[in-house]
């Protein structure tokens, strides 16, 4: 039996294990080639202290004490006490060796490992442990002592950083799904472990892709079977309704033909037995369309309880992944002299196994956090008035269509005012702002990088690497956490979450002809804004919602969709109210269509990450929909807004739009060329801008819609070719269509137009026949969407 | 003295017995199993049977074994900020989510807008980690042509590694263009990165 109760912790240890271990490869030989770049650092330290909190759940104390001292030396780097000499990265990476084979070991082959590696581990320590001028590196001009002398860590305020499982800053594949990214980086400890132990298998089988299995309770897979085995039988009776339907129709043909025929003959007689024969069949038409309701309604039962079935299989008790915990808690309780009762509740709680796999790390932290910080001595516990013993807990429920997690001790709790002089050490706040803060505002620092500061490092807490992967984790799932405290009662972290990634309830919505969703739980609300009553401020449109302004943006225009359905031509806005309560935006829509349950599908690696997407979903309808990340919207929306590249929906963005004619700028340093393409193009119903030169153009198509750019070459400031190449630089600008009409007509000159990635070439001859207005309408169409 | 009729029989059966058992001479098994696997493999090569489909106008094939599945046009979403052409989008068929492209795009064609929306068919090239799906006007046939009448493409048809064009596949009811599907694969690779 696993020494784990038979939970796959191990499993995710070996997960954990590929993921950060691909994050040290690549760091360290990125360090390696750049030392002075200190920014794989970060990622290397959450890396080092993510193996190291993993290896402390399943008992691995020389990886922790490895990953402990490979995280000490990260750090010293990051300070600049030591420079990263390639002896240093050596030693590092064979670190990650060592630590990278356990990716490939089975948890019985875990005392051989130690075994084996014992002394290998303890030289690399204490290689890792010699002091910085050692080091055969040519290390600053810096006084050693002046270096020992820096401050470790400012004083402690409130418990630093735990054991984290959480996945780095980087997005990492699936736990349980190594990728071929992750393979390929462990491929690297190979060589050099191979010298160190036989018995390990090569690292390099890693990169065999492996058959992800899942354990499905075995109830659950027959009644999916059931339901499987039922839908096939039901789909079997569809044949039987054609044959019926077919033969109804050459019934229905031959009926129609004898009563045309008697009619001409007026046959009476004939006429009878034809309607007659109309009757029978209006009879077996009724019987078959109840018969097909039956069928219908039979599938679409059968179809949804396999549906709830397979999604239920992917549910777990929330107890797997509390497995580890008690055993943690004794071990770090008793080493710090402390006594600690600890409970758990709704262990039989059901939740997605990659929600569990994720919660892994930030109960990791939070448990260890509260034990090590939160949690007083016994006789600082007797001197308070409390019993000797603390009390910790861990509970679970499903609250409102959520998980919430809620992790309580009542130990010695948070000291707001010391929070608030930390905020002000650290030049967070100036003092005068820190002053008004509330503790509910003064607990929301400890979730930033890097704020938490113990006196002490020890490998159980202290660097800050902690309490903002554990928000960052929270939110990348779509959770939130937040923090209670009262000083000398205790602390309470409190986790809602999802209680699956595998389906959503989203707002699926019409943007540009195309739909788009939005998980619920990530938008504020949706509104039906009444044009007359949005309100300008400075030029933008923005419209008032629980007393607060919120500021109108136009999502085709965030989303590089040229071309839109606009359907805002009515008198109403269809608003999506995204952002937190002090910083909301909405984002205009064209239409709402509705709530669905969407199964998240992950979007086709080769995508790459895609801006504001997530993953893809199929709707009700069986078309593919894309999910919105909206955490990523409202930074690409921040951003934006901050650098120009998105501008707030004005009125005559409004008005314009409203026309439901099509928008074409046309730049040329020429007044004559300018009137000329503008006339033309007006009179084809088309809604007409001008720019003098690329630079204007370049300012205006930012500023507005367009469906085409018409562009001359020869300008001032920005020739056509340079505008037209910054176009497409930009993916907003990607597709729109572009024209370029010019004097130029040599070969090259056309060639270096369509290179720089116009759509179309065209002297200004081409004025005088309809090849102009042809091209036009041959690339936005007519002038009416 | 005659031999009688069984006699001339057990005469053949042991001449023809002698005959089989013969020792073979090396060059003749080495000519007979080359030309048994010759025709065998001239028979059973896969990369002759076509998948006939047209796209404005113009008739093309790709390799039948290139071809992973042929389905009813579909809905195809845009994806914010990935609109370079010839990628188009996703598409969904049978629960997978497909990566869309424009293969009229790729071979540098104008879309036919009208043809006939009835007869349009999604066509779904490649593995799948590296599969492409793509909109063409109609879907002909499946055939087996013969290799020997391939002709090659027009001297106007650029020879280089992005040419999707293979060769000219001579037909009665008119020529198709044998297309490349790896290099239709590749560009459409390229828009997405």
């Amino acid at each position: 039996m696993s020494a784990f109760g038979g939970f796959d912790l191990f499993e995710l240890f070996r997960a954990e294990i590929v993921a950060h271990g691909a994050s040290l490869n690549d760091g360290l030989l990125r360090l390696e080639q750049n030392p002075a770049d200190v920014h794989p650092i970060e990622s290397l330290m959450r890396a080092a202290h993510s193996i190291k909190g993993a290896s402390r759940v399943i008992g691995l104390d020389l990886a922790v004490d490895l990953a402990h001292h490979m995280e000490d030396c990260l750090v010293n780097i990051q300070k600049k006490i030591e420079v990263c000499g390639p002896e240093r990265v050596e030693q590092l990476l064979g670190g990650t060796d060592i630590l990278t084979q356990l990716a490939t070991m089975q948890e019985a082959d875990l005392p051989t490992w130690k075994s084996t590696h014992a002394v290998d581990i303890n030289a690399l320590i204490t290689a890792l442990s010699a002091p910085p001028q050692a080091m055969p590196v040519s290390v600053p001009t810096t006084n050693p002592v002046d270096v020992v002398e820096q401050p470790q860590s400012p004083p402690e305020i409130i418990q630093a950083a735990s054991e984290s499982l959480v996945a780095p800053i980087k997005p990492q594949p699936a736990p349980l799904a190594p990728s071929k990214s992750v393979v390929s980086s462990s491929e690297q400890p190979l060589k050099s472990s191979d010298k160190s132990t036989n018995t390990a298998k090569p690292v390099a089988a890693a990169a065999t892709p492996e058959v992800r299995t899942v354990r499905v309770n075995a109830e659950n897979l027959d009644r999916m079977m059931r339901l499987a085995g039922e839908s096939m039988v039901e789909g079997k009776r569809f044949p039987q309704i054609r044959r019926g339907l077919r033969e109804m129709k050459s019934q229905l043909r031959f009926a129609r033909d004898s009563f045309e025929s008697a009619v001409k003959r007026r046959d009476t007689a004939e006429i009878s037995n034809s309607l007659a024969r109309l009757a029978s069949i209006e009879g077996s038409l009724t019987s078959h369309a109840e018969f097909l309701e039956n069928v219908f309604r039979r599938t679409e039962e059968v179809g949804t309880k396999l549906y709830h079935e397979v999604i239920g299989s992917r549910m777990r008790p929330f107890g797997d992944v509390t497995a580890g915990h008690p055993r943690m808690i004794r071990d770090l309780a008793k080493k710090l002299g402390k006594k600690v009762q600890f409970d758990i509740e709704g262990s039989h709680v059901s939740v997605d196994r990659d929600v569990l796999a994720r919660l892994e790390a930030p109960l990791n932290h939070m448990l260890r956090n509260a034990i090590d910080h939160g949690v007083e001595a016994p006789d600082a516990r007797l001197a308070a008035g409390k019993s000797e013993t603390a009390h910790l807990r861990l509970q679970a429920r499903h609250h409102a269509g959520m998980l919430e997690v809620r992790i309580r001790d009542d130990g010695r709790g948070i000291d707001p005012e010391r929070v608030r002089a930390k905020v002000i050490e650290k030049r967070l706040q100036s003092a005068d702002i820190a002053a008004g803060l509330n503790k509910t505002e003064l607990l929301e620092f400890l979730f930033l990088p890097g704020f938490s500061t113990a006196s002490q490092v020890t490998e159980v807490s202290g660097r800050g690497v902690g309490l903002d992967v554990v928000s960052q984790t929270v939110r990348e799932i779509g959770g939130t956490v937040r923090l209670e405290s009262q000083p000398g009662q205790g602390s309470e972290f409190i986790l809602s979450l999802p209680i699956t990634l595998s389906v959503i309830r989203a707002v699926t919505v019409l943007v540009g002809g195309e739909g788009y969703a939005f998980p619920l739980a990530r938008i504020e609300r949706i509104v039906k804004v009444e044009s007359a009553s949005l309100k300008s401020m400075e030029g933008r449109l923005a419209f008032n919602l629980d007393d607060r302004s919120i500021g109108l943006l136009r999502a085709n225009e965030l989303f590089g969709l040229s071309q839109t359905t606009d359907s805002n031509s009515s008198s109403v806005v269809n608003v999506v109210v995204l952002g937190d309560i002090d910083n909301p935006c909405g984002l205009v829509v064209d239409q709402f269509m509705g709530e669905q349950d969407l199964v998240v599908r992950k979007l086709d690696p080769r995508l790459g990450k895609t801006p504001f997407v997530s993953s893809a979903a199929i709707d009700d309808e069986g078309r593919a929909i894309l999910i919105m990340d909206v955490e990523d919207l409202l930074i690409g929306i921040r951003r934006g807004l901050s650098e120009g590249g998105v501008r707030g929906l004005d009125i005559a963005s409004l008005r314009r739009n409203s026309s439901g004619r099509k928008r074409v700028l046309v730049v040329d340093d020429s007044i004559t060329v300018r009137e000329v393409e503008r006339q033309m193009l007006t009179r084809l119903g088309y809604e007409v801008e001008t720019a003098v030169d690329g630079v204007d153009g370049f300012t205006q198509l930012k500023a507005g819609r367009f469906d085409l750019l018409v562009t001359d070459v020869d300008m001032p400031r920005m020739n056509g070719i340079e505008f037209v190449k910054a176009l497409r630089r930009e993916p907003r600008f990607a597709s729109l269509p572009v024209a370029i009409v010019s004097y130029k007509d040599r070969a090259e000159d056309r060639a270096a137009g369509m290179e720089a990635g116009a759509n179309a070439y065209l002297t200004k001859g081409s004025f005088q026949d309809q090849s102009f207005i042809q091209t036009i309408t041959d690339l936005i169409g007519e002038a009416q969407a | 003295m005659t031999n009688s009729p069984s006699d001339n029989l057990a005469d053949t059966k042991i001449g023809l017995t002698q005959l089989l058992a013969r020792p073979i001479q090396n060059a003749s098994l080495a000519q007979n199993t080359s030309d048994l696997a010759q025709e065998r493999a001239h028979s059973l090569r896969e990369e002759d049977t076509i998948l006939l489909f047209r796209i404005g106008g113009e008739r093309f094939a790709l390799p039948a074994n290139s071809v992973q599945n042929v389905f009813p046009s579909t809905t195809v979403r845009k994806v914010p900020h990935r609109t370079r052409p010839p990628f188009r989008g996703l598409c969904c068929y049978e629960g997978a989510i497909l990566l869309t492209g424009l293969l009229h795009v790729v071979l540098d064609m104008p879309a036919d807008e009208n043809a006939d929306l009835k007869l349009r068919r999604m066509i779904v090239i490649g593995s799948d980690e590296s599969s492409w799906t793509f909109e063409v006007d109609a879907v002909d046939c499946i055939r087996k042509v013969d290799p020997s009448q391939f002709r090659n493409a027009p001297s106007t048809i650029p020879k280089n590694a992005s040419s999707c064009t293979n060769c000219i596949i001579p037909m009665d009811d008119g020529d198709a263009m044998l297309l490349n599907p790896i290099a239709i694969q590749a560009i459409m690779e390229r828009s997405i990165q």
